[in-house]
């Protein structure tokens, strides 16, 4: 089996807390991702999927929500976060996922974030991997 | 859904495997909205149902699917009014067609994660007898079909 960093995701997106939904979504577009992890200054704070603008922003736009609603009023917090200092393995980080009821877990080094790991890019390592041993066996026949 | 972590707890050393049948993959629970509805509506309902994609209906036909990405991506990306139908329906923001797979022909998760990817495409539509039976997310893909197997 592959390792975390094998398989994580570096391109880590970050914005500030008080940047606007709208800004943020502009993020999300551009660079094809569905989450943004979000910083106050050095510190990372917390996560903004498409989910949480869809039923936060979007569905409570007639509950009076600020039409200039920051991230820090949507986001996630706390950040889940795991480290590779103790050299954990692909199924640590599924079963810390699957205990915070989560799909994506940052990756931190030496109290760093460089990377984020979700359950899709786990799966599709294995399917990718399932695929390869089908086709060893057709070989084989 | 299946629960992966219950499955973790009994098999904690093990080997994970693929499980690969669609029909157990698959949400059975659709949620169906209209073309001219707004996309607010379109938002709320999504909240309520705790779901990520809804059908698009008109008149027992499906015209499309709309989901929390096309929201964000085509409207507040663009900062246009989600509340007003009249200005902007979902009709005008929904993917179209929906995507189908046919149980009819394959029952394997594989064969629906190629047509996921050969459309770059999150949820498939999956059709038996040519009626909409369910929807395949590829979120609620990965979790189920991780599953934990023992070494032998």
């Amino acid at each position: 089996m592959k390792n975390i960093e094998d398989i994580m995701s570096k391109k880590v997106i970050t914005a500030e807390s008080n940047t606007k939904v709208e800004e943020a979504a502009k993020l999300l577009e551009k660079y094809k991702i569905g989450s943004l992890i979000i910083t106050e200054g050095k510190n990372t704070v917390g996560i903004v999927t498409e989910r949480d603008i869809t039923y936060r922003y979007v569905a409570k736009q007639k509950d009076n929500v600020k039409k200039e609603a920051q991230l820090k009023d949507i986001m996630s917090s706390p950040l889940i976060t795991m480290s590779l200092d103790n050299n954990p393995n692909v199924m640590d980080a599924i079963v810390t996922m699957h205990k915070h009821k989560i799909k994506r877990i940052c990756i931190t080094k030496k109290g760093k974030l460089i990377g984020v790991l979700a359950e899709l890019d786990l799966f599709k390592d294995l399917a990718e991997s399932y695929v390869n041993n089908l086709k060893k066996m057709i070989k084989r026949l | 859904m299946p629960n992966l972590i219950n499955r973790f707890k009994h098999n904690i050393n093990k080997e994970v495997f693929l499980l690969t049948d669609i029909e157990e993959a698959m949400t059975k629970k659709i949620s169906i909205i209209n073309p001219d509805a707004s996309v607010f509506e379109s938002a709320k309902k999504l909240e309520k149902n705790k779901s990520s994609c809804l059908i698009v209906m008109e008149k027992d036909k499906i015209k499309g699917i709309v989901t929390e990405r096309d929201i964000v991506c085509k409207c507040i990306a663009k900062k246009r009014d989600t509340t007003d139908e009249k200005k902007l329906k979902v009709r005008d923001i929904m993917s179209s067609p929906l995507i189908t797979l046919s149980l009819d022909d394959t029952k394997n998760v594989m064969d629906a994660i190629v047509r996921m990817n050969k459309y770059q495409i999150k949820k498939l539509g999956i059709t038996k007898n040519g009626k909409l039976v369910g929807i395949l997310c590829e979120e609620f893909l990965s979790g189920f079909c991780l599953g934990i197997k023992n070494k032998s």
